[in-house]
Parts: C-alpha cells; sequence; structure tokens
C-alpha cells in the first residue's frame, strides 16, 4: 500500500481524471474533496462492503425462489372463470 | 450470446438485450454482462441473470409495487455511468427502471428487499448499476410484506421465530 502524508489544502491526483483534496482536519475526523469524472462511482466503504455482502447474501437456493416466486404469482385463472361464473350466476 | 444456467438451463440471449454494468455489481463485480428475464405468471419480480457465469442470478422487484410509498431522488449526474446525460434530459427522455434486489431468510423465509441499494437500468443504453442512495433512511435488507399470508388463512398463528436485530440492521 502506497501511504502518503498530507497537509490541509493538499491532494493526491489519481490518473489523470481524480483528484483527492484533504478539505480539514478535526481530530479523528479527515473531510475529502473528491474529484472524479461523473462515470466513476464513488462509495464509502463500508455501504460498498454492505452492497457486497447484502447481494451475496441474496442468491438463493432453488427451493426458497419457488416459494418467492409462487409468493408473487398471478392470480390463478382458474379461481377468475369461477368467481365470473358465479357473478353470472347471480344475475 | 449462449450461456449455460444452472436455472433456466442454455440462454441464448440477443447482444442488445444484454445489459452491461461497467463496475459489475457489488460481490459480482467480475460479472459485467447480465439479462433479465421474466418468470411465467409472476408479477412485478424478474430474474437478473449473470451471462459470464450460469450459476448467478438474482431476483429483483419493482420497489413501487412492493412499497407503494417507496420515494426516492436520484440526480441525474448520479446516472452518468449508465449513460444519462444530465444536461440533455429535456429533449432526451431517458428509460431508466429501478429494481431492488430481494433476499430471503435461509430460516424464516423471511424476504427482504435492498430499498437502500436499488438498480437502475436505462435500456435506451443497456447499462446499469447499483446505486447506493445518501440522502435516504431506507435499509439495504428492508422487510417485504407478505401479502399471501391471509389467503393462507394462517395469521392467528405466530410468526414462525421473531426477527433477531442483526436482520434489520440499516446501513
Amino acid at each position: 500500500m502506497l501511504i502518503l502524508t498530507r497537509k490541509p489544502g493538499e491532494a493526491i491526483r489519481i490518473g489523470n481524471d481524480v483528484l483527492i483534496t484533504v478539505k480539514a482536519v478535526n481530530g479523528r475526523q479527515v473531510r475529502l474533496g473528491i474529484e472524479a469524472p461523473n462515470d466513476i462511482p464513488v462509495y464509502r466503504e463500508e455501504i460498498f462492503e454492505a452492497m457486497t455482502q447484502a447481494n451475496r447474501e441474496s442468491l438463493m437456493p432453488e427451493s426458497v425462489t419457488q416459494s418467492v416466486l409462487e409468493m408473487f404469482a398471478k392470480p390463478a385463472p382458474k379461481r377468475n372463470e369461477d368467481s365470473e361464473k358465479s357473478q353470472e350466476g347471480n344475475r | 450470446m449462449i450461456v449455460q444456467t444452472t436455472r433456466f438451463g442454455e440462454l441464448d440471449i440477443p447482444d442488445e438485450k444484454i445489459i452491461h454494468f461497467p463496475y459489475g455489481i457489488p460481490g459480482f463485480t467480475h460479472l459485467r454482462k447480465w439479462c433479465l428475464l421474466n418468470p411465467e405468471n409472476v408479477l412485478s419480480l424478474n430474474w437478473i441473470q449473470a451471462m459470464e457465469d450460469g450459476s448467478i442470478a438474482l431476483i429483483i422487484a419493482d420497489p413501487e409495487a412492493l412499497f407503494q410509498n417507496y420515494d426516492v431522488s436520484v440526480d441525474a449526474r448520479e446516472l452518468s455511468p449508465i449513460g444519462v446525460d444530465p444536461d440533455a434530459l429535456g429533449e432526451d427522455e431517458p428509460q431508466v427502471v429501478m429494481r431492488v434486489v430481494l433476499s430471503a431468510d435461509a430460516t424464516t423465509g423471511e424476504l427482504h428487499a435492498n430499498l437502500r441499494a436499488p438498480l437502475l437500468i436505462n435500456l435506451k443504453t443497456c447499462l446499469g448499476m447499483q446505486l447506493p442512495l445518501v440522502r435516504c433512511n431506507y435499509s439495504i435488507r428492508h422487510p417485504v410484506p407478505m401479502k399471501k399470508r391471509e389467503d393462507v388463512g394462517d395469521m392467528a398463528s405466530p410468526p414462525k421465530g421473531k426477527r433477531s436485530s442483526d436482520a434489520s440492521t440499516s446501513v
């Protein structure tokens, strides 16, 4: 890992397009300014880790996916026919 | 492009239907090509299947169908990675759809949706990304209400195992 020491107001450039500036240091907190092209996503690391873990946990075994799909199943057409028939019968 | 999948057998997806995730999906950042599949006779859900690994497929849902109050705002600039030009929004109507990834608890079967970081897919450019929303309090594991329960008529029976606190960790 490359380790650099910077003072407030100083910056680090990564490649041509990414500039990270130390804006302020208050005790244990550091404020960073990040300039990067719009098409490069910038994440807080802990959020990226949480997304990674959540996505991996979203892989469901086949038995579970079946019950999920059933939960969102369209109303069975048979039942609709029945209800239509009963409505006709009531008329 | 042909892919051998574990769930759906062999799929032949036309190139123009392949969704490119330039940075992958966190957890699967090495997989850049995905496709959307519609399960038969199912409402509001899709599969998103990895084209480069036939064993990887996630169930995604239309968040507005699941949660009528789901209200998020996304800055147009945040959509640059999927080819939305913030300066050309007026003349060029983007076709961006939002979907949330579902997960199921292995023991209780309870469903959760990642409302914090939805998938955004630009159907015009076939580019996708997962975007963590910065100004919202939604959880990465938001419980999905189980509508079907009332049909089964077992509402009176206690839920199987109460949710432990770690299952609803908000980030």
